[in-house]
């Protein structure tokens, strides 16, 4: 779908034409034309995995695209690094701030300003950041490190670096997800000054209550491609959900769950764990999980989760509480029986896999002490591993020429492949999975959704840790919210609604009093 | 037994180290860790002393050492940061380097007299004042401008500090030619300034402790003259023991610096003192930039 | 404007045959920049290369090689686990100490032979892994650098032999000299003749070296302990998350990288030297040239045999050239460093390609 003239006009400042773009033969984008006129809110709909953020990171020179031309004010430019883009004016606010913990809001915001020479001693810049923090009501203390920020006032040291690198296009990743509805609001009165002050703003969301409230003009993606422009006064709720999708939402899982004959897992009382700084990071968390289950746990990144998990997996000390794991304390099972009995999926690849070693040592990370590898009780036996490695990757058509390859080779669908190959062919009760769609594209993202639920559905049980509320409302049986070390089981399913998880995770306990008073 | 005289001698002692350290504090908060200082220092030492045999002015010996650790540091730079070479045996082979290229220059200087040297006599106070004065300066550009921003930024998280702008690579190969050169110095001072002689194997050993005080200064310029004062006022100690009436081994104490450095490592990193001070998240982590996001 | 970009892409498999070009081209360039650097000093290159064929094939080179490889073997143990044993010079002074006190005052002169050595080389293989497991204990437990703490030990230990040399140890028969009386018979190792001469090759640690590198290759590349090293050495990450203790490792790796050292100690006292002399020429800086030593043999035991004796080639060249040019000896670090640096940037060479575009 070509940009039809009457798009074009002289206020045009960005013009994206035929980008094409593609990740390991999945088609992310296919020849989408997108343009940004002045002092305009433009809204980029569509759903996980459109193919939004993807268009978005060639504009900021993040990606560089396979096929395409940008137009900024009219002349071809060419954006190969981030560099380039905040010179022609652009700048993105992401979705998870990119910031540096050990350095004050100043510091971090003065680094990306070029025009500061390297002597420069922050009064000026200070005085500036007060400036705009004020007229936008974001209450940001300059001198702060961004350690002790909040996710939303990280979010506002991005926007506000945005404005003074003195951008004329501003894009913002799916902004409002994660925030209260106060902040949510200052964000809408941002976006509102900004056009007045004759900026762009690229706003991306799937929310459509949100496009409608903001948007001047609406570009709907679905599957890498542009299937709709409109102006705000053409859309309306029921036409911009016949466009993003096909059909209505059907429940994508379907749920075999034999109830009567579920066992006990894991079974989670009072658990207290620390953070590295000695504060409580899990406050006495009581969790029960049920063979045939997927449990979803819901929250915003550094509320406790990561803790959570290293103490079932029994790489971090339990302060106080009790893990009882197949009817066993886990503090009774030896490191490497535990880890046979819990498969671990990682977000950081790192954590599972050894990127400079071949595949096929990568495999038997978990098995190299069995007695079924080792000959004489300490020689392992490599002709055996090479051909059981072989095996596996045709198993879980993992791309490799052979087994031999270093895993770091492996492009990060692939080495997620990998490491479910190992954990799955021990066929642990339990599998642990961290935020597998914050690291995968969509395509993976799907198998592994389908893996796991396939994986229930032989009687395991699946913890789902997620920073995304979508991924948990889709692929879990029951659904729960971590929020400041406290969990919440909100319910199963059917009881629960993408809405609720969200304020869940912004505010946690409070939630609940407002629905008693209320 | 705390004379006076200890004191000042602690403070002669203390500056070679103390110059040393604060560059490699500069180096290691950029993430990079230099082992390489050893035989900067080293080396360091031997180019004053020829230089100043040769031409009579100490200045232009300092320069000269500070040139010549400033050329390791860059070598170090290139081949740990730009080459991505394990940081530790790159340092190592530097410290090498360094020793060898000292011995195969001083050799035929062994045993000539400094025609001049850096006298401080009674004006260890002003040497005292000006040290400070400098810890200061360096903690103040590394604290209260952008500069010093730059130079955290990769040294604890270089991946967002690229993503804000930051050339990482140009930045902490910077970092390690300014502490080479200032290691380098450090070489020239303890010739020029403190012993004023030079056999094959001058300085050898002051390089690690540099190391040493920078890691129990929590990489913080303004703790380095306290430590670094503390290691001059072990050698200094060492001096006064051997003396009578006290007569001490001469070899037993000489092993006293390490051991203290040993210990203090130990003290600090094995009590809650060390929550006090936190390395640089990536240092001796070589920075990747692949066209591919894991 | 023209502007030239290099980007740098991983290799999917490394060059062929990098583990023979890679050393190979780092010899001849160390080669051609010491060269250079011998020159300027007035070191004539056609002198240099008849030295360096000489060596070549000296007896002496082999005598040099057996301590280089030895520790060299036992610190590609510790750095295959990326522990950094930088101590084995103190692990080795540690060997030479504890065999020396022992042959001078415990072992009875009416001990066999065979007795007495085995007796020795264990007790210095214990020594040396005594010397490496404070270290090793500081890092399992607080996380203390071992860079730094082996460093220390390694002085320590060096003004402890000379504290022992030039005092209580000092022999009667020496004339003053700061060294201990030669050791009883019956606990000097047999020299290697060749030719109905003696060599300073002494036998039983020349078989010692050979078959510990076969030893440690097999436990390295064929056993599961192996594969914890490895594991822990490339990521320490994966290590902890795949259930592997930690502590074991450290403490394995620093007992046997420090035992072999330790062992290399012992054969220089025992087998050459006869006595206990001063520190700095017990093991005149092995421990250190045999990291280069470890490196050069791409951390392999197998690899190590060939690069410890090229080594061992370079030392003994050191100290003729000493004699004859008079270049010190210090002179040949200037050539093992730059081995050293030329090997990891090429190493770099190997798994990554340069990509370079040309833009506007």
């Amino acid at each position: 779908m070509n940009i039809p003239p009457t798009f074009l006009n002289s206020n045009t400042v960005v013009l994206m034409r035929g980008i094409t773009k593609e990740f390991y033969g999945f088609k992310a984008l296919d020849n989408v034309d997108f343009d940004i006129k002045k002092g305009e809110i433009h809204v980029l709909l569509g759903e996980n995995g459109a193919g939004k953020t993807t268009l978005v990171k060639i504009l900021t020179g993040v990606y560089l695209m396979d096929k395409g031309e940008i137009y900024i004010d009219g002349v071809k430019r060419d954006i190969r690094n981030v560099g380039d883009a905040v010179k022609y004016g652009i700048s993105i606010v992401n979705q998870y701030p990119q910031l540096i913990d050990e350095l004050t809001i100043t510091e971090n915001i003065s680094l990306s300003l070029r025009s500061l020479g390297i002597i420069h001693r922050f009064n000026k810049i200070k005085e500036k950041i007060i400036e705009y923090s004020d007229k936008y009501s974001f209450k940001l203390d300059p001198d702060k490190y961004v350690r002790d920020l909040s996710f939303s006032e990280r979010q506002r040291v991005e926007i506000l670096k945005a404005i003074l690198l003195d951008s004329k296009v501003i894009i913002m990743d799916e902004p409002t997800t994660l925030l209260t509805t106060w902040e949510r609001k200052l964000i809408y009165q941002f976006m509102k000054r900004a056009k007045e002050e004759g900026r762009s703003i690229v706003l991306i969301t799937h929310k459509l209550s949100e496009a409608l409230e903001v948007a001047d003009r609406i570009t709907i993606l679905k599957k890498g491609r542009v299937v709709a422009r409109l102006n705000a006064e053409d859309a309306t709720y029921g036409k911009l959900m016949k466009l993003m999708f096909d059909k209505i939402h059907a429940k994508t899982v379907d749920r075999k769950r034999d109830v009567d004959s579920r066992n006990e897992i894991l079974r989670i009382e009072d658990l207290v764990v620390l953070d590295e700084y000695g504060r409580k990071a899990v406050k006495n968390v009581n969790l029960k999980l049920y063979s045939g289950e997927i449990v979803g746990i819901a929250g915003i990144a550094g509320n406790g989760q990561r803790e959570l998990i290293e103490a079932i997996y029994g790489v971090r000390r339990r302060e106080a509480g009790k893990i009882i794991f197949l009817g066993r304390d886990i503090s009774k099972y030896n490191a490497r029986e535990l880890r046979k009995l819990v498969g671990y999926i990682p977000d950081k690849i790192p954590e599972a896999v050894i990127l400079n070693m071949p595949i096929y040592e990568n495999l038997i990370l978990k098995k190299y002490d069995d007695s079924m590898i080792l000959r004489k009780k300490i020689f392992i036996d490599y002709k055996s591993v090479y051909k059981y490695s072989s095996s596996l990757i045709s198993e879980y058509n993992i791309a490799a020429e052979d087994p031999g390859v270093d895993a770091g080779t492996l492009s990060g669908g692939n080495l997620q492949k990998l490491v479910l190959a190992r954990e799955l062919s021990l066929d642990p009760p339990l599998i642990i999975a961290v935020n597998p769609s914050k690291t995968l594209d969509h395509f993976s993202t799907e198998l592994l959704h389908s893996t796991l639920i396939k994986y229930r559905d032989r009687g395991k049980a699946i913890l789902l840790v997620s920073e995304d509320s979508e991924e948990v409302m889709k692929v879990s049986d029951r659904i729960m919210v971590m929020h400041e070390g406290n969990l919440y089981e909100l319910g199963s399913k059917d009881e629960v609604d993408l809405g609720l998880i969200e304020e869940y995770m912004i505010r946690g306990g409070e939630v609940e009093e407002v629905i008693k008073v209320g | 037994m705390i004379s006076l005289d200890l004191i000042i001698r602690a403070i002669l002692a203390g500056t070679p180290l103390l110059i040393a350290s604060l560059g490699e504090i500069y180096t290691e908060r950029s993430g990079v860790l230099n082992l390489g200082l050893e035989g900067i220092f080293v080396l360091g030492a031997a180019v004053s002393f020829v230089t100043t045999v040769d031409s009579g002015n100490v200045i232009l010996g300092l320069i000269f050492a500070g040139i010549a650790g400033g050329i390791l540091g860059l070598i170090h730079g290139i081949v740990s940061v730009s080459f991505r070479g394990r940081q530790v045996v790159s340092g190592l082979a530097l410290t090498i380097v360094g020793y060898g290229i000292a011995s195969l220059i001083g050799a035929k200087y062994v045993g000539k007299p400094l025609p001049t040297y850096i006298y401080i006599g009674d004006k260890w106070i002003i040497l005292l004042i000006s040290e400070l004065a400098i810890a200061f300066l360096l903690w103040y550009l590394l604290f209260k401008i952008k500069l010093g921003a730059i130079i955290r930024s990769v040294g604890e998280d270089p991946i967002s500090a690229y993503g804000l702008g930051v050339d990482v690579v140009k930045t902490r190969i910077l970092t390690t030619l300014f502490g080479g050169f200032l290691g380098g110095l450090a070489g020239g001072w303890y010739v020029l300034g403190y012993i004023h002689i030079w056999t094959e194997g001058t300085g050898m050993g002051r390089g690690w402790i540099a190391l040493a005080i920078v890691i129990v200064s929590a990489w913080n310029p303004l703790l380095a003259p306290i430590f670094s004062l503390i290691f001059g006022g072990v050698e200094a100690a060492i001096w006064r023991f051997q003396l009578p009436p006290y007569n001490f081994n001469p070899y037993l104490l000489g092993a006293t610096p390490y051991l203290t450095t040993l210990l203090i490592l130990v003290i600090f990193m094995a009590t809650p003192l060390k929550k006090y001070f936190r390395p640089p998240k990536a240092l001796g982590i070589p920075f990747y930039r692949e066209e591919r996001t894991i | 404007m023209f502007k030239i970009e290099v980007t740098i892409k991983k290799r999917s498999r490394e060059l062929p045959y990098s583990g023979f070009i890679i050393p190979l081209s780092s010899i001849i360039i160390s080669i051609s920049i010491s060269l250079i650097i011998l020159g300027l000093y007035g070191v004539d290159p056609g002198k240099f290369f008849k030295v360096f064929t000489t060596a070549l094939i000296s007896p002496s080179s082999i005598r040099y090689a057996i301590p280089l490889i030895l520790s060299g073997v036992g610190l590609a143990v510790a750095y295959k686990a990326n522990v950094w044993n930088i101590g084995a010079e103190g692990q080795i002074l540690a060997g030479a100490l504890v065999a020396s006190g022992l042959a001078l005052y415990y072992i009875p002169p009416t001990m066999p032979h065979e007795a007495a050595i085995l007796l020795l080389y264990i007790a210095a293989f214990l020594a040396g892994s005594l010397t490496a497991l404070i270290p090793a204990i500081l890092k399992a437990l607080y996380n203390v650098n071992e860079v730094l703490s082996t460093l220390m030990i390694n002085y320590i230990m060096m003004q402890i032999v000379n504290y022992l040399v030039y005092g209580p140890w000092r022999g009667k028969k020496e004339y003053g000299y700061p060294r201990t009386d030669i050791f009883p018979n019956n606990t000097i190792l047999p020299q290697l003749e060749i030719g109905g001469l003696k060599t300073t090759i002494n036998i039983p640690t020349l078989i010692l070296m050979i078959g510990s590198a076969i030893v440690i290759y097999v436990i390295l590349f064929k056993t599961k302990w192996g594969y914890e090293i490895r594991v822990y050495g490339l990521s320490e990450e994966a290590a902890r998350y795949g259930g592997l203790e930690i502590w074991k490792i450290i403490i394995l790796v620093m007992v046997i990288s420090g035992g072999l050292a330790g062992l290399a100690g012992a054969g220089e006292v025992l087998g050459v030297y006869k006595q206990l002399i001063r520190a700095e020429r017990v093991s005149a800086g092995f421990g250190y040239t045999a990291i280069i030593v470890a490196w050069l043999g791409n951390l392999n035991p197998l690899g190590i045999l060939l690069s410890g004796y090229f080594i061992g080639v370079l030392v003994s060249m050191g100290y003729t050239l000493q004699i004859f040019t008079g270049v010190p000896y210090g002179t040949v670090n200037i050539f093992t460093g730059t081995l050293l640096l030329t090997l990891i940037s090429l190493d770099f060479l190997s798994k990554y390609s340069p990509v370079i575009r040309v833009r506007r």
